[in-house]
Protein backbone atom coordinates (compact mmCIF):
# COMPACT_ATOMS: atom_id res chain seq x y z
CA UNK A 1 0.00 0.00 0.00
CA UNK A 2 1.28 3.45 -0.88
CA UNK A 3 2.08 5.59 2.13
CA UNK A 4 0.71 9.12 2.32
CA UNK A 5 3.32 11.90 2.22
CA UNK A 6 3.12 12.48 5.96
CA UNK A 7 3.26 8.73 6.71
CA UNK A 8 6.54 8.63 4.78
CA UNK A 9 7.92 11.37 7.00
CA UNK A 10 6.80 9.61 10.18
CA UNK A 11 8.33 6.35 8.98
CA UNK A 12 11.61 8.16 8.31
CA UNK A 13 11.46 9.73 11.75
CA UNK A 14 11.12 6.29 13.35
CA UNK A 15 14.14 5.09 11.40
CA UNK A 16 16.36 8.14 11.94
CA UNK A 17 14.96 9.95 15.01
CA UNK A 18 18.19 11.75 15.82
CA UNK A 19 19.29 12.69 12.33
CA UNK A 20 18.91 16.37 11.39
CA UNK A 21 15.64 17.00 9.54
CA UNK A 22 15.67 20.77 9.32
CA UNK A 23 18.54 23.22 9.39
CA UNK A 24 17.44 26.80 9.86
CA UNK A 25 20.04 29.60 9.78
CA UNK A 26 20.65 29.43 13.54
CA UNK A 27 19.28 26.09 14.64
CA UNK A 28 19.07 22.43 13.71
CA UNK A 29 16.10 20.17 14.49
CA UNK A 30 16.10 16.37 14.49
CA UNK A 31 13.37 14.20 13.04
CA UNK A 32 12.20 13.49 16.58
CA UNK A 33 11.91 17.19 17.41
CA UNK A 34 10.17 18.00 14.14
CA UNK A 35 7.57 15.23 14.32
CA UNK A 36 6.87 15.70 18.03
CA UNK A 37 6.23 19.41 17.48
CA UNK A 38 4.04 18.53 14.49
CA UNK A 39 2.09 16.02 16.59
CA UNK A 40 1.35 18.74 19.10
CA UNK A 41 -0.03 20.96 16.31
CA UNK A 42 -2.09 18.03 15.02
CA UNK A 43 -3.59 17.47 18.47
CA UNK A 44 -4.61 21.14 18.72
CA UNK A 45 -6.24 20.97 15.30
CA UNK A 46 -8.13 17.77 16.07
CA UNK A 47 -9.41 19.23 19.35
CA UNK A 48 -10.92 22.20 17.47
CA UNK A 49 -12.97 19.77 15.36
CA UNK A 50 -13.44 22.28 12.54
CA UNK A 51 -15.00 20.89 9.33
CA UNK A 52 -12.98 23.02 6.87
CA UNK A 53 -10.48 20.74 5.07
CA UNK A 54 -7.90 23.55 4.76
CA UNK A 55 -5.76 25.15 7.41
CA UNK A 56 -3.71 28.25 6.72
CA UNK A 57 -0.10 28.58 7.83
CA UNK A 58 1.99 31.74 7.85
CA UNK A 59 4.78 30.57 5.56
CA UNK A 60 7.69 32.39 7.14
CA UNK A 61 10.07 29.40 7.03
CA UNK A 62 10.28 29.20 10.81
CA UNK A 63 10.31 25.95 12.79
CA UNK A 64 6.66 26.65 13.68
CA UNK A 65 5.82 26.92 10.01
CA UNK A 66 7.48 23.61 9.00
CA UNK A 67 6.16 21.70 12.01
CA UNK A 68 2.79 23.37 11.36
CA UNK A 69 2.66 22.01 7.80
CA UNK A 70 3.43 18.50 9.00
CA UNK A 71 0.95 18.85 11.88
CA UNK A 72 -1.81 19.92 9.51
CA UNK A 73 -1.23 16.83 7.38
CA UNK A 74 -1.02 14.59 10.46
CA UNK A 75 -4.44 15.92 11.48
CA UNK A 76 -5.81 14.76 8.13
CA UNK A 77 -6.14 18.32 6.79
CA UNK A 78 -4.55 20.19 3.88
CA UNK A 79 -2.26 23.19 4.31
CA UNK A 80 -2.65 26.54 2.61
CA UNK A 81 0.46 28.72 2.91
CA UNK A 82 0.15 32.49 3.29
CA UNK A 83 3.11 34.40 1.96
CA UNK A 84 4.28 37.17 4.33
CA UNK A 85 5.68 38.97 1.26
CA UNK A 86 2.31 39.02 -0.52
CA UNK A 87 0.01 42.03 -0.14
CA UNK A 88 -2.46 41.47 2.70
CA UNK A 89 -5.34 41.72 0.21
CA UNK A 90 -4.08 38.67 -1.67
CA UNK A 91 -3.57 36.56 1.46
CA UNK A 92 -7.03 37.56 2.67
CA UNK A 93 -8.60 36.67 -0.68
CA UNK A 94 -7.05 33.18 -0.49
CA UNK A 95 -8.31 32.71 3.08
CA UNK A 96 -11.83 33.85 2.26
CA UNK A 97 -11.94 31.64 -0.81
CA UNK A 98 -10.83 28.55 1.15
CA UNK A 99 -13.14 29.35 4.10
CA UNK A 100 -10.24 29.16 6.53
CA UNK A 101 -11.16 28.88 10.23
CA UNK A 102 -7.80 27.81 11.65
CA UNK A 103 -4.45 29.52 11.16
CA UNK A 104 -0.99 28.36 12.31
CA UNK A 105 1.38 31.21 13.05
CA UNK A 106 4.99 31.23 14.15
CA UNK A 107 6.66 33.41 16.73
CA UNK A 108 7.66 36.05 14.17
CA UNK A 109 4.32 36.42 12.41
CA UNK A 110 2.97 39.35 14.43
CA UNK A 111 2.63 41.89 11.62
CA UNK A 112 0.91 39.51 9.19
CA UNK A 113 -1.36 38.25 11.93
CA UNK A 114 -2.52 41.70 12.96
CA UNK A 115 -3.50 42.60 9.42
CA UNK A 116 -5.25 39.29 8.84
CA UNK A 117 -7.13 39.23 12.14
CA UNK A 118 -8.25 42.84 11.68
CA UNK A 119 -9.64 42.32 8.20
CA UNK A 120 -10.85 38.73 8.05
CA UNK A 121 -14.61 38.44 7.77
CA UNK A 122 -15.07 35.24 9.79
CA UNK A 123 -13.98 34.10 13.21
CA UNK A 124 -10.65 32.34 13.26
CA UNK A 125 -8.66 30.16 15.66
CA UNK A 126 -4.94 30.87 15.77
CA UNK A 127 -2.57 28.11 16.87
CA UNK A 128 0.90 29.14 18.02
CA UNK A 129 2.90 25.91 17.95
CA UNK A 130 4.90 25.38 21.12
CA UNK A 131 6.50 22.34 22.69
CA UNK A 132 5.94 18.83 21.46
CA UNK A 133 4.30 15.58 22.37
CA UNK A 134 5.70 12.10 22.17
CA UNK A 135 2.32 10.76 21.02
CA UNK A 136 3.05 10.94 17.33
CA UNK A 137 0.09 9.57 15.41
CA UNK A 138 -1.60 10.31 12.15
CA UNK A 139 -5.28 10.68 11.27
CA UNK A 140 -6.57 8.44 8.49
CA UNK A 141 -6.89 10.36 5.25
CA UNK A 142 -8.22 9.32 1.85
CA UNK A 143 -6.15 9.55 -1.37
CA UNK A 144 -8.64 11.97 -2.90
CA UNK A 145 -8.38 14.37 0.04
CA UNK A 146 -6.36 17.53 -0.55
CA UNK A 147 -2.77 17.77 0.69
CA UNK A 148 -2.24 21.45 -0.04
CA UNK A 149 -4.01 24.38 -1.64
CA UNK A 150 -2.05 26.92 -3.66
CA UNK A 151 -3.13 29.83 -5.81
CA UNK A 152 -1.79 30.69 -9.25
CA UNK A 153 -2.20 33.75 -11.41
CA UNK A 154 -5.51 33.86 -13.30
CA UNK A 155 -6.94 35.86 -16.18
CA UNK A 156 -9.77 37.48 -14.23
CA UNK A 157 -7.77 39.61 -11.83
CA UNK A 158 -8.08 37.03 -9.06
CA UNK A 159 -5.77 34.05 -8.47
CA UNK A 160 -7.04 30.51 -9.13
CA UNK A 161 -6.92 27.86 -6.40
CA UNK A 162 -5.33 24.49 -7.08
CA UNK A 163 -5.99 21.79 -4.49
CA UNK A 164 -3.47 18.99 -4.93
CA UNK A 165 -4.61 15.66 -3.50
CA UNK A 166 -2.76 13.09 -1.43
CA UNK A 167 -2.90 10.78 -4.48
CA UNK A 168 -1.41 13.45 -6.78
CA UNK A 169 1.45 14.15 -4.39
CA UNK A 170 2.12 10.48 -3.59
CA UNK A 171 2.41 9.72 -7.27
CA UNK A 172 5.06 12.46 -7.69
CA UNK A 173 7.00 11.29 -4.65
CA UNK A 174 6.86 7.65 -5.80
CA UNK A 175 8.37 8.51 -9.16
CA UNK A 176 11.09 10.76 -7.79
CA UNK A 177 12.10 8.37 -5.01
CA UNK A 178 12.34 5.53 -7.50
CA UNK A 179 14.26 7.54 -10.09
CA UNK A 180 16.82 9.37 -7.97
CA UNK A 181 18.96 7.85 -5.24
CA UNK A 182 18.29 10.27 -2.39
CA UNK A 183 20.24 9.33 0.73
CA UNK A 184 19.92 10.11 4.45
CA UNK A 185 23.26 11.93 4.16
CA UNK A 186 21.81 14.30 1.57
CA UNK A 187 21.28 17.96 2.29
CA UNK A 188 18.44 19.53 0.29
CA UNK A 189 18.20 23.22 -0.47
CA UNK A 190 14.94 25.04 0.27
CA UNK A 191 15.15 28.05 -1.99
CA UNK A 192 11.47 28.47 -2.78
CA UNK A 193 8.76 30.36 -0.99
CA UNK A 194 6.27 27.89 0.45
CA UNK A 195 3.54 29.39 -1.74
CA UNK A 196 5.49 28.07 -4.75
CA UNK A 197 4.72 24.37 -5.28
CA UNK A 198 8.35 23.52 -6.02
CA UNK A 199 8.91 23.87 -2.26
CA UNK A 200 6.82 20.72 -1.78
CA UNK A 201 9.50 18.75 -3.65
CA UNK A 202 12.16 19.92 -1.18
CA UNK A 203 10.14 19.18 1.95
CA UNK A 204 8.77 15.76 1.15
CA UNK A 205 11.67 14.28 -0.79
CA UNK A 206 14.14 15.34 1.91
CA UNK A 207 11.93 14.04 4.70
CA UNK A 208 11.08 10.81 2.88
CA UNK A 209 14.80 10.07 2.56
CA UNK A 210 16.01 10.87 6.06
CA UNK A 211 17.88 13.84 4.59
CA UNK A 212 18.22 17.36 5.99
CA UNK A 213 16.35 20.36 4.60
CA UNK A 214 18.61 23.44 4.61
CA UNK A 215 16.86 26.80 4.66
CA UNK A 216 18.83 29.90 3.63
CA UNK A 217 18.84 32.89 5.95
CA UNK A 218 18.23 35.30 3.17
CA UNK A 219 15.87 34.34 0.39
CA UNK A 220 17.63 36.72 -1.95
CA UNK A 221 19.60 35.29 -4.82
CA UNK A 222 22.55 37.40 -3.66
CA UNK A 223 22.99 35.12 -0.67
CA UNK A 224 22.94 31.85 -2.59
CA UNK A 225 26.66 31.39 -3.29
CA UNK A 226 27.55 31.96 0.34
CA UNK A 227 24.70 29.66 1.42
CA UNK A 228 26.09 26.84 -0.74
CA UNK A 229 29.62 27.32 0.53
CA UNK A 230 28.53 27.37 4.16
CA UNK A 231 25.79 24.74 4.20
CA UNK A 232 27.29 22.35 1.62
CA UNK A 233 24.01 21.13 0.10
CA UNK A 234 24.14 17.97 -1.98
CA UNK A 235 20.74 18.34 -3.68
CA UNK A 236 20.09 21.69 -5.33
CA UNK A 237 16.73 22.87 -6.64
CA UNK A 238 15.99 26.30 -8.08
CA UNK A 239 14.53 28.15 -10.99
CA UNK A 240 17.15 28.93 -13.68
CA UNK A 241 16.92 32.68 -12.84
CA UNK A 242 18.79 32.11 -9.58
CA UNK A 243 21.67 30.56 -11.48
CA UNK A 244 21.49 33.29 -14.13
CA UNK A 245 22.03 35.89 -11.44
CA UNK A 246 24.98 33.99 -9.98
CA UNK A 247 26.41 33.72 -13.49
CA UNK A 248 26.03 37.47 -14.07
CA UNK A 249 27.88 38.05 -10.80
CA UNK A 250 30.72 35.80 -12.03
CA UNK A 251 30.18 33.43 -9.09
CA UNK A 252 30.02 30.22 -11.13
CA UNK A 253 33.75 29.59 -11.10
CA UNK A 254 35.07 26.14 -12.03
CA UNK A 255 34.48 23.73 -9.15
CA UNK A 256 33.01 26.49 -6.95
CA UNK A 257 30.36 24.23 -5.41
CA UNK A 258 31.76 20.69 -5.16
CA UNK A 259 29.20 19.51 -2.57
CA UNK A 260 26.31 19.48 -5.06
CA UNK A 261 25.74 16.01 -6.53
CA UNK A 262 22.22 16.44 -7.92
CA UNK A 263 20.78 19.65 -9.40
CA UNK A 264 17.14 20.11 -10.32
CA UNK A 265 15.78 23.01 -12.34
CA UNK A 266 12.14 23.83 -12.98
CA UNK A 267 9.78 26.75 -13.41
CA UNK A 268 11.40 28.36 -16.44
CA UNK A 269 13.08 27.42 -19.68
CA UNK A 270 16.62 26.19 -19.00
CA UNK A 271 19.09 27.56 -21.52
CA UNK A 272 21.98 25.26 -22.43
CA UNK A 273 24.48 28.08 -21.90
CA UNK A 274 23.29 28.45 -18.32
CA UNK A 275 23.25 24.68 -17.71
CA UNK A 276 26.87 24.61 -18.90
CA UNK A 277 27.84 27.40 -16.53
CA UNK A 278 26.21 25.56 -13.61
CA UNK A 279 27.89 22.28 -14.57
CA UNK A 280 31.25 24.07 -14.50
CA UNK A 281 30.59 25.25 -10.95
CA UNK A 282 29.19 21.88 -9.80
CA UNK A 283 31.37 19.31 -11.61
CA UNK A 284 30.14 16.39 -9.44
CA UNK A 285 26.51 17.12 -10.16
CA UNK A 286 23.94 15.35 -12.30
CA UNK A 287 21.68 17.96 -13.91
CA UNK A 288 17.94 17.36 -14.23
CA UNK A 289 15.51 19.64 -16.02
CA UNK A 290 11.94 19.30 -14.69
CA UNK A 291 8.74 20.66 -16.16
CA UNK A 292 5.26 20.91 -14.74
CA UNK A 293 2.44 23.28 -13.88
CA UNK A 294 0.98 23.42 -10.36
CA UNK A 295 -2.10 21.62 -11.74
CA UNK A 296 0.10 18.59 -12.49
CA UNK A 297 1.77 18.50 -9.04
CA UNK A 298 5.23 20.06 -8.99
CA UNK A 299 6.66 18.46 -12.16
CA UNK A 300 5.41 15.88 -14.61
CA UNK A 301 8.26 15.52 -17.10
CA UNK A 302 12.00 15.34 -16.67
CA UNK A 303 15.17 15.26 -18.71
CA UNK A 304 18.47 14.26 -17.20
CA UNK A 305 21.29 15.98 -19.05
CA UNK A 306 23.97 13.49 -20.18
CA UNK A 307 27.43 13.93 -18.67
CA UNK A 308 28.77 14.92 -22.08
CA UNK A 309 27.31 18.34 -22.87
CA UNK A 310 27.58 17.68 -26.60
CA UNK A 311 24.80 15.13 -26.20
CA UNK A 312 22.40 17.55 -24.51
CA UNK A 313 19.12 17.80 -26.36
CA UNK A 314 17.91 21.33 -26.95
CA UNK A 315 15.74 23.40 -29.26
CA UNK A 316 16.84 26.98 -29.99
CA UNK A 317 19.23 26.76 -27.05
CA UNK A 318 16.56 25.61 -24.59
CA UNK A 319 17.13 22.24 -22.93
CA UNK A 320 14.55 19.51 -23.50
CA UNK A 321 11.95 18.87 -20.80
CA UNK A 322 12.21 15.14 -21.52
CA UNK A 323 9.70 12.39 -20.91
CA UNK A 324 6.46 12.33 -18.97
CA UNK A 325 6.48 10.60 -15.57
CA UNK A 326 5.15 7.08 -15.11
CA UNK A 327 1.44 6.98 -14.25
CA UNK A 328 0.73 10.00 -16.46
CA UNK A 329 0.34 10.57 -20.17
CA UNK A 330 0.07 13.40 -22.65
CA UNK A 331 -1.46 14.38 -25.95
CA UNK A 332 -0.86 17.35 -28.20
CA UNK A 333 -3.69 19.55 -29.23
CA UNK A 334 -3.25 21.14 -32.64
CA UNK A 335 -4.24 24.61 -33.78
CA UNK A 336 -7.35 23.22 -35.46
CA UNK A 337 -8.54 21.86 -32.12
CA UNK A 338 -8.12 18.30 -33.34
CA UNK A 339 -6.43 16.15 -30.82
CA UNK A 340 -3.41 14.35 -32.15
CA UNK A 341 -1.34 11.74 -30.41
CA UNK A 342 2.26 12.12 -29.33
CA UNK A 343 3.71 13.49 -32.57
CA UNK A 344 4.81 16.83 -33.90
CA UNK A 345 3.94 20.14 -32.27
CA UNK A 346 0.96 21.46 -30.35
CA UNK A 347 -0.43 22.43 -26.97
CA UNK A 348 0.65 19.99 -24.29
CA UNK A 349 -2.27 18.34 -22.49
CA UNK A 350 -1.47 16.10 -19.54
CA UNK A 351 -3.53 13.54 -17.66
CA UNK A 352 -3.04 10.85 -15.04
CA UNK A 353 -2.23 10.34 -11.37
CA UNK A 354 -0.60 13.71 -10.82
CA UNK A 355 -3.16 15.90 -12.54
CA UNK A 356 -5.80 17.58 -10.36
CA UNK A 357 -9.49 17.15 -11.19
CA UNK A 358 -10.07 20.86 -11.64
CA UNK A 359 -9.59 24.25 -10.04
CA UNK A 360 -10.82 24.94 -6.55
CA UNK A 361 -14.40 26.21 -6.81
CA UNK A 362 -13.87 27.74 -10.23
CA UNK A 363 -15.99 26.08 -12.91
CA UNK A 364 -15.34 28.83 -15.44
CA UNK A 365 -11.60 28.20 -15.31
CA UNK A 366 -12.24 24.42 -15.44
CA UNK A 367 -14.09 24.80 -18.73
CA UNK A 368 -11.17 26.73 -20.19
CA UNK A 369 -8.41 24.45 -18.96
CA UNK A 370 -9.75 20.91 -18.52
CA UNK A 371 -11.07 18.57 -21.17
CA UNK A 372 -12.62 15.11 -20.80
CA UNK A 373 -12.29 12.76 -23.74
CA UNK A 374 -15.84 11.62 -24.53
CA UNK A 375 -14.73 8.13 -25.51
CA UNK A 376 -12.03 7.19 -23.03
CA UNK A 377 -13.36 9.53 -20.29
CA UNK A 378 -9.74 10.48 -19.65
CA UNK A 379 -9.43 13.96 -18.21
CA UNK A 380 -6.75 16.24 -19.68
CA UNK A 381 -5.34 19.46 -18.34
CA UNK A 382 -4.55 21.89 -21.15
CA UNK A 383 -1.28 23.44 -20.02
CA UNK A 384 -1.25 26.33 -22.51
CA UNK A 385 2.37 25.39 -23.23
CA UNK A 386 3.33 24.76 -26.83
CA UNK A 387 5.74 21.87 -27.20
CA UNK A 388 7.20 19.59 -29.81
CA UNK A 389 8.03 15.91 -29.49
CA UNK A 390 11.03 14.35 -31.21
CA UNK A 391 11.41 10.84 -32.53
CA UNK A 392 12.65 9.60 -29.11
CA UNK A 393 9.55 10.96 -27.40
CA UNK A 394 11.46 13.81 -25.74
CA UNK A 395 9.45 17.00 -25.27
CA UNK A 396 10.72 20.51 -26.05
CA UNK A 397 9.13 23.70 -24.72
CA UNK A 398 8.44 26.19 -27.54
CA UNK A 399 6.42 28.94 -25.84
CA UNK A 400 2.98 29.88 -24.55
CA UNK A 401 -0.29 30.08 -26.44
CA UNK A 402 -1.77 32.73 -24.12
CA UNK A 403 -0.81 35.75 -22.03
CA UNK A 404 0.95 33.75 -19.35
CA UNK A 405 4.64 34.44 -18.72
CA UNK A 406 7.19 33.38 -16.14
CA UNK A 407 8.94 35.83 -13.85
CA UNK A 408 11.63 34.17 -11.71
CA UNK A 409 9.68 30.94 -12.14
CA UNK A 410 6.39 32.43 -10.95
CA UNK A 411 3.44 32.09 -13.30
CA UNK A 412 2.12 35.49 -14.22
CA UNK A 413 -0.96 35.96 -16.32
CA UNK A 414 -0.61 39.41 -17.88
CA UNK A 415 -4.41 39.65 -18.09
CA UNK A 416 -4.57 39.54 -14.29
CA UNK A 417 -2.35 42.64 -14.13
CA UNK A 418 -4.46 44.36 -16.81
CA UNK A 419 -7.61 43.64 -14.82
CA UNK A 420 -6.11 45.01 -11.63
CA UNK A 421 -4.98 48.19 -13.43
CA UNK A 422 -8.41 48.59 -15.00
CA UNK A 423 -9.84 48.88 -11.49
CA UNK A 424 -7.86 52.07 -10.94
CA UNK A 425 -10.23 55.00 -11.34
CA UNK A 426 -8.35 57.06 -13.92
CA UNK A 427 -7.31 54.09 -16.11
CA UNK A 428 -9.40 53.73 -19.25
CA UNK A 429 -7.53 50.74 -20.66
CA UNK A 430 -4.36 48.91 -19.74
CA UNK A 431 -2.30 46.58 -21.91
CA UNK A 432 0.46 44.64 -20.23
CA UNK A 433 3.30 42.90 -22.04
CA UNK A 434 6.61 41.30 -21.14
CA UNK A 435 9.67 42.88 -22.73
CA UNK A 436 12.11 40.01 -22.87
CA UNK A 437 15.21 39.12 -24.81
CA UNK A 438 17.43 36.01 -24.55
CA UNK A 439 17.67 34.33 -21.16
CA UNK A 440 16.81 37.53 -19.26
CA UNK A 441 13.71 37.35 -17.10
CA UNK A 442 12.46 40.50 -18.82
CA UNK A 443 10.45 43.48 -17.61
CA UNK A 444 6.69 43.85 -17.33
CA UNK A 445 5.53 46.94 -19.23
CA UNK A 446 2.10 48.45 -18.63
CA UNK A 447 0.70 50.72 -21.36
CA UNK A 448 -1.93 52.99 -19.88
CA UNK A 449 -4.67 54.84 -21.72
CA UNK A 450 -6.14 57.33 -19.28
CA UNK A 451 -9.83 58.16 -19.07
CA UNK A 452 -10.78 61.50 -20.57
CA UNK A 453 -9.92 64.43 -18.34
CA UNK A 454 -8.44 62.15 -15.74
CA UNK A 455 -4.77 61.81 -14.93
CA UNK A 456 -2.98 58.79 -13.52
CA UNK A 457 0.36 59.22 -11.80
CA UNK A 458 3.02 56.57 -12.23
CA UNK A 459 3.80 56.55 -8.53
CA UNK A 460 0.14 56.02 -7.61
CA UNK A 461 -0.30 53.23 -10.12
CA UNK A 462 2.82 51.55 -8.77
CA UNK A 463 1.51 51.81 -5.21
CA UNK A 464 -1.92 50.55 -6.26
CA UNK A 465 -0.37 47.49 -7.91
CA UNK A 466 1.77 46.79 -4.85
CA UNK A 467 -1.39 46.69 -2.71
CA UNK A 468 -3.04 44.15 -4.99
CA UNK A 469 -0.31 42.05 -6.57
CA UNK A 470 2.77 40.12 -5.43
CA UNK A 471 6.05 41.96 -6.01
CA UNK A 472 6.93 39.90 -9.09
CA UNK A 473 3.73 41.00 -10.86
CA UNK A 474 4.18 44.75 -10.39
CA UNK A 475 5.04 46.35 -13.77
CA UNK A 476 8.59 47.65 -14.05
CA UNK A 477 7.40 50.56 -16.16
CA UNK A 478 4.15 52.40 -16.83
CA UNK A 479 3.92 54.03 -20.24
CA UNK A 480 1.13 56.48 -20.92
CA UNK A 481 -0.23 56.39 -24.45
CA UNK A 482 -2.77 58.50 -26.33
CA UNK A 483 -4.27 55.43 -27.96
CA UNK A 484 -3.86 51.67 -27.91
CA UNK A 485 -2.70 50.68 -31.43
CA UNK A 486 -4.64 47.88 -33.11
CA UNK A 487 -3.56 45.60 -35.97
CA UNK A 488 -5.62 44.78 -39.06
CA UNK A 489 -7.51 42.09 -37.16
CA UNK A 490 -8.56 44.61 -34.55
CA UNK A 491 -6.27 43.07 -31.92
CA UNK A 492 -3.83 45.04 -29.79
CA UNK A 493 -0.70 45.62 -31.85
CA UNK A 494 2.04 44.45 -29.49
CA UNK A 495 4.84 45.28 -31.95
CA UNK A 496 3.70 48.91 -32.14
CA UNK A 497 3.52 49.13 -28.36
CA UNK A 498 7.07 47.79 -28.06
CA UNK A 499 8.17 50.40 -30.59
CA UNK A 500 6.55 53.15 -28.49
CA UNK A 501 8.54 51.88 -25.51
CA UNK A 502 11.83 51.64 -27.40
CA UNK A 503 11.38 55.08 -29.01
CA UNK A 504 10.63 56.63 -25.65
CA UNK A 505 13.72 55.16 -23.93
CA UNK B 1 35.64 58.60 -6.13
CA UNK B 2 32.70 58.21 -3.72
CA UNK B 3 30.92 61.29 -5.01
CA UNK B 4 31.65 60.30 -8.57
CA UNK B 5 30.03 56.88 -8.19
CA UNK B 6 27.10 58.34 -6.25
CA UNK B 7 26.47 60.81 -9.09
CA UNK B 8 26.68 58.04 -11.68
CA UNK B 9 24.28 55.90 -9.67
CA UNK B 10 21.74 58.69 -9.44
CA UNK B 11 22.04 59.39 -13.13
CA UNK B 12 21.50 55.75 -14.04
CA UNK B 13 18.54 55.51 -11.68
CA UNK B 14 16.98 58.87 -12.57
CA UNK B 15 14.06 57.39 -14.44
CA UNK B 16 13.18 54.94 -11.67
CA UNK B 17 13.59 57.54 -8.95
CA UNK B 18 11.23 59.91 -10.71
CA UNK B 19 8.71 57.17 -11.15
CA UNK B 20 8.64 56.31 -7.46
CA UNK B 21 8.99 59.97 -6.46
CA UNK B 22 12.15 59.27 -4.47
CA UNK B 23 14.23 62.38 -3.87
CA UNK B 24 18.01 62.31 -4.23
CA UNK B 25 18.31 63.43 -0.62
CA UNK B 26 16.72 60.13 0.46
CA UNK B 27 19.52 58.13 -1.11
CA UNK B 28 21.78 57.88 1.91
CA UNK B 29 24.42 55.19 2.34
CA UNK B 30 21.92 52.84 4.00
CA UNK B 31 19.33 53.09 1.23
CA UNK B 32 18.86 49.53 -0.09
CA UNK B 33 18.27 49.55 -3.81
CA UNK B 34 16.71 46.07 -3.86
CA UNK B 35 14.88 45.85 -0.52
CA UNK B 36 13.30 49.25 -1.20
CA UNK B 37 11.69 47.76 -4.31
CA UNK B 38 13.49 50.24 -6.56
CA UNK B 39 15.31 47.46 -8.45
CA UNK B 40 14.93 43.73 -8.74
CA UNK B 41 17.99 41.49 -8.37
CA UNK B 42 18.76 41.32 -12.06
CA UNK B 43 18.31 45.08 -12.52
CA UNK B 44 20.75 45.62 -9.66
CA UNK B 45 23.37 43.43 -11.32
CA UNK B 46 22.79 45.32 -14.57
CA UNK B 47 23.29 48.60 -12.71
CA UNK B 48 26.61 47.30 -11.39
CA UNK B 49 27.57 46.27 -14.93
CA UNK B 50 26.81 49.81 -16.18
CA UNK B 51 29.07 51.36 -13.55
CA UNK B 52 31.76 48.76 -14.30
CA UNK B 53 31.59 49.78 -17.93
CA UNK B 54 32.09 53.45 -17.08
CA UNK B 55 35.12 52.63 -14.90
CA UNK B 56 36.49 49.91 -17.19
CA UNK B 57 36.85 47.35 -14.46
CA UNK B 58 34.88 44.66 -12.69
CA UNK B 59 34.14 44.41 -8.99
CA UNK B 60 34.67 41.18 -7.08
CA UNK B 61 31.10 40.18 -6.29
CA UNK B 62 32.20 37.36 -4.03
CA UNK B 63 34.22 39.68 -1.84
CA UNK B 64 31.60 42.43 -2.00
CA UNK B 65 28.85 40.02 -0.92
CA UNK B 66 31.01 38.73 1.94
CA UNK B 67 31.47 42.31 3.14
CA UNK B 68 27.69 42.58 3.24
CA UNK B 69 25.16 45.21 2.26
CA UNK B 70 26.24 45.26 -1.36
CA UNK B 71 22.77 46.32 -2.42
CA UNK B 72 22.90 49.51 -0.35
CA UNK B 73 24.26 52.71 -1.85
CA UNK B 74 27.11 52.73 0.67
CA UNK B 75 27.89 49.03 0.09
CA UNK B 76 27.98 49.48 -3.65
CA UNK B 77 30.26 52.51 -3.45
CA UNK B 78 32.59 50.56 -1.11
CA UNK B 79 32.74 47.67 -3.58
CA UNK B 80 34.06 50.03 -6.25
CA UNK B 81 36.45 51.76 -3.88
CA UNK B 82 38.03 48.45 -2.88
CA UNK B 83 38.58 47.59 -6.51
CA UNK B 84 40.23 50.92 -7.14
Amino acid sequence: MTLTPVERVLQTALKYPDRPALELPNSIYSYRELTEAAASVAQSIIELNDPCPFIAVVADKSFSCYSGILGILMAGKAYMPLNPRFPAARNLYMMEKAGIRILIAGENADDELDTILDSYSSGIYVIFPEGGTSQVTCEVTLPQNPAYLLFTSGTTGKPKGVAVSIRNLSSYLDFMMKTFDFQPEDRFTQNFDLTFDLSVHDLFLAWSSGACLCVPQDNSSFAMARFIREKQPTVWFSVPSVVLLMDRMRLLKPGAFPSVRLSFFCGEALHSRLANAWKTATPQSRLVNLYGPTEATIAITCYELPENSELWKSELGIISIGHIFEGNSFILQGATSQVTCEVGEGELCVGGNQVVDGYFQNEEADIDSFYTDPVSLQKWYKTGDLVKVDEDGDLFFLGRKDAEVKISGYRVNLKEIENVLAEYESVGQAVVILDKTGDDQGMILAFILEKEEEKAEEKELDAFCRQQLPWYMVPGKFIFVKEIPLNLNGKVDIASLKKIYIDGK
Amino acid sequence: MENEIRKQLIELLRDKLQRLAIRESELGDKFDLVKSGLLNSLEFVELVASIEKIHHHEIDFEEALENGELTTIGGLIRAFEIKK
